[in-house]
């Protein structure tokens, strides 16, 4: 399978894209993330390692804690998928902008 | 995950002229893709790309979903089979220089398709960038990358 596909269907979940906004402001246990979710700690324990394996979230030991953290590089990825149709346009519009130019 | 890309570009030229390139066949078929566009809302048309590549089919699927002359123009726009379709929409507006042309392209991207997509997007920027060096472009005049 796709690293690639893995990051789409990780983030395609609305609870696993809610777990990638707390960790956007910084790190977190697993058990204080799980407590901001009405779902239960194996439901939240479950779309981490979601997010793990598809290279969205980091994860380290301290003490007996599990901290998360986000891997921001892998979400740039996905922002690409705009910043393609972006390139993609801006090009179209430059053609755009010659036709008319060289249009009586 | 969310499609959002939203230009706005003005131009030296009157609105008029800028909308007839926006939905004349030819002049489409010059600066956007080979098409089998009618300016009329409930048309189904084809953009082709210049050859299939892998992972992508060559063509996306478009239909007229609104239309204000000369003002403008909505597509509904399907990239790959399965799809969801997103939404292509250019808005002219008459400026003291000319027009200004907003055009956005909008959607939810199926995170399935999107791998696909990742794939085929690369290869098809890059048949791009071949075509605008290539001098013998007709029309496309001083097309750069």
């Amino acid at each position: 399978m796709q690293p690639g596909g893995d990051v789409f269907h990780a983030i395609a979940e609305p609870n696993r894209r809610k777990l990638l906004d707390m960790l956007a402001v910084g790190d977190l246990p697993v058990q204080e993330l799980a407590g901001r979710f009405d779902i239960s700690f194996a439901a939240v324990s479950q779309h981490l390692k979601v997010l793990h394996e598809a290279g969205l979230v980091k994860r380290r030991a301290e003490g007996r804690q599990r901290i998360y953290s986000l891997a921001p590089m892998r979400l740039r990825e996905i922002d690409d998928w705009t910043a393609r149709y972006r390139r993609f346009w801006q090009d179209r519009l430059k053609r755009l902008r010659s036709y008319l130019d060289d249009e009586q | 995950m969310n499609l959002n890309v939203l230009l706005i570009e003005d131009f030296p030229h009157p609105v008029e002229k800028v909308w007839r390139a926006l939905t004349d066949r030819d002049a489409l078929r010059v600066w956007l893709m080979e098409n089998d566009f009618e300016p009329r809302v409930g048309k189904r048309f084809i953009l082709r790309g210049k050859q299939v590549f892998p992972q992508w089919r060559g063509w996306i699927e478009c239909e007229v979903l609104e239309l204000e002359t000369p003002h403008r123009m909505i597509w509904s726009w399907v990239h790959s089979d399965g799809d969801p379709p997103t939404r292509v929409e250019f808005r002219l507006d008459p400026i003291p220089e000319g027009t200004r042309l907003t055009l956005s392209h909008t959607g939810e991207i199926d995170p399935l398709i999107g791998s696909r997509l990742r794939e085929g997007w690369p290869g098809k920027l890059a048949d791009l960038r071949a075509n605008l060096s290539r001098p013998a472009l007709k029309h496309a005049g001083a097309a750069k990358i």
